[in-house]
């Protein structure tokens, strides 16, 4: 018979917490909007003193095109640079006069699983409200 | 007249000029701590000599183009002179979209690609469209097919009747590579070495060492085993990026099964790791995702068409994106479609040589159709119709 190692957990009842529901879910959120990270550290060139503007080398291309490129650049840094949550608001709003029902980027997530027990149906109803709900269904 | 061939995905870029080959380019920007003050772009990170804790500079997020200074800048680069030297005047584009992609980034890419760089054409398509083209190419007989594209961000599955998709029964999983990389660096981390900086690093790991479980909890029970008994178990030796440049699994007989190693690397145990990481794109509830897998999510699909298209459908299972390279990944599937399928109807699941470039190669046979230039919206097109003909044409 091998011995049970002693568990590493605290078992000292101050130390435990019991989570409601709704403290539960913002953990779950929490951990998956986590798992959507690009990066873990900060940016390592954050911080640092801005270059000032480079001397023109010889090989750099003074005049096809870049100056039409500056402008163009300002523009789109205005215009283009939404975020993701930004573009599914305004997505319904852009197109009143498709269809609702019509498949969308908001309704063409996977289907919650269909097979569930009667105990677990309590769970599985509240959980699927979250969801619609961090998805922005 | 060439045609660039660009699927333009949230991780790698499939480019390449329709009467060449295709390359597989990282298609985001990286920073590196010790190389301060440079940006690396695509693949410029083959420059970097110490990649440890590389962070990522994605165009993407949840799978959609929503940073074009990035983006702008990864193109700048594969179309210039040390790349691609896009002559624009004299060259089409066929370029990749998520689908359901929203309106606006449409709009832009139309004034990026027609305003400011100013391609002569352009065909703007899903993937998946492309992947569907290059199956009915190889299966001339068949008239549908659906095809599973699990790539970085998400995985879609999308029935595709007579080259048109089947916008209504298309599902989306939110499970893709990146989740998979970012959980796989979760759990190394709680349980043995702290690798939450290394991305890349542990992105090497996942593509060496996983695979799909046939059978998972019969998996579990070997991975608990102790000593010889554990075949499940390797022990990753980590790059040190002087000595050793790129990590590598250690030789069965090279391991030592209790106790330390005396040399001086770095060492990942490894063992329900590798198939428990892959096993999320078949259930995302493990990690509380409330979604369907991908074998269920395919059953689920067909069986929102008409009957009558049902078998046609199983008989025609494409798999592509980088993720159904995971050993085992097409026997799994097979088999749990195989199983939530009447017997009467024939199942049939396949996986393309490079599932990563499958639709690339639908996009070079695109560009070599007849009916090519009826496709596409040329520049002048768009100049004198704006948006609304890229709209009309365009299936997205």
């Amino acid at each position: 018979m091998v011995e049970k190692k002693p568990s590493v957990r605290s078992q000292d009842p101050g130390q435990r917490r019991v989570l409601d529901r709704a403290a539960r879910q913002r953990r779950i959120n929490r951990q998956l909007e986590a798992l959507e990270n690009d990066n873990f550290q900060d940016d390592p060139h954050a911080g640092l003193p801005q270059l000032g503007k480079r001397l023109p080398q010889f090989d750099d291309d003074a005049d096809t095109g870049k100056k039409k490129k500056k402008t163009r650049g300002d523009h789109f840094k205005l215009r283009f640079r939404k975020n993701f949550q930004a573009l599914l608001e305004e997505q319904p709003v852009q197109a009143p006069q498709t269809d609702p029902s019509a498949p969308s980027v908001q309704c063409v997530a996977s289907p919650l699983l269909i097979l569930v027990s009667a105990a677990e149906l309590d769970t599985v109803l509240f959980d699927a409200l979250a969801h619609t709900k961090r998805h922005g269904v | 007249m060439a045609t660039l061939v660009l699927d333009n995905g949230a991780y790698n870029a499939k480019i390449g000029y329709s009467h060449n080959s295709v390359s597989v380019i990282p298609n985001c920007q990286f920073r590196s701590k010790t190389a301060r003050l440079k940006t690396f772009t695509a693949n410029q990170i083959d420059e970097i000599k110490d990649p440890s804790g590389l962070f990522y500079i994605l165009p993407f997020q949840k799978g959609y183009l929503v940073n074009w200074d990035v983006q702008r800048q990864v193109w700048d680069y594969l179309f210039g002179k040390e790349m691609y030297q896009v002559d624009f005047v004299d060259t089409n584009i066929i370029i990749t979209e998520p689908y359901f992609n929203f309106t606006s980034i449409q709009e832009s890419m139309n004034e990026i690609l027609f305003e400011e760089y100013q391609f002569q054409a352009v065909l703007r398509v899903n993937a998946g469209g492309l992947s569907a083209h290059r199956y009915f190419r190889d299966n001339p007989s068949e008239l549908c097919c659906i095809i599973v594209d699990s790539g970085y961000s998400f995985t879609h599955i999308v029935p595709y009747c007579r080259s048109k998709k089947k916008k209504e029964a298309i599902i989306r999983i939110n499970v893709g590579g990146k989740l998979l990389t970012n959980h796989l660096k979760e759990i190394i981390s709680y349980r043995q070495l702290h690798v939450m900086d290394e991305t890349h690093v542990i992105n090497q790991v996942k593509e060496d060492v996983c695979y799909v479980s046939q059978d998972f909890y019969k998996d579990m029970d070997i991975a608990k085993l102790k000593g010889e008994e554990n075949t499940v178990m390797v022990d990753y030796v980590l790059p040190d990026f002087s000595t050793i440049k790129k990590g590598f699994c250690k030789p069965r007989e090279e391991m030592v099964l209790s106790g330390k190693y005396k040399s001086g690397e770095q060492i990942l145990r490894l063992a329900n790791e590798r198939f428990a990481v892959p096993e999320i794109l078949f259930n995302p509830s493990d990690i509380g995702i409330q979604e369907m897998g991908i074998p269920e999510a395919i059953v689920y699909s067909i069986q929102n068409l008409p009957e009558e298209m049902q078998p046609h459908f199983f008989k025609n299972i494409v798999l592509t994106g980088g993720n159904t390279l995971f050993p085992g990944f097409r026997d799994r599937v097979y088999s749990e479609v195989r199983c939530l399928t009447p017997t009467d109807y024939e199942v049939s699941v396949v996986l393309p040589e490079n599932p990563i470039t499958y639709s690339w190669e639908g996009g070079k046979l695109i560009s070599e159709n007849d009916d090519f230039e009826d496709m596409v919206v040329t520049r002048e097109d768009y100049e004198e119709n704006g948006h609304c003909i890229c709209e009309e044409k365009f299936d997205i």
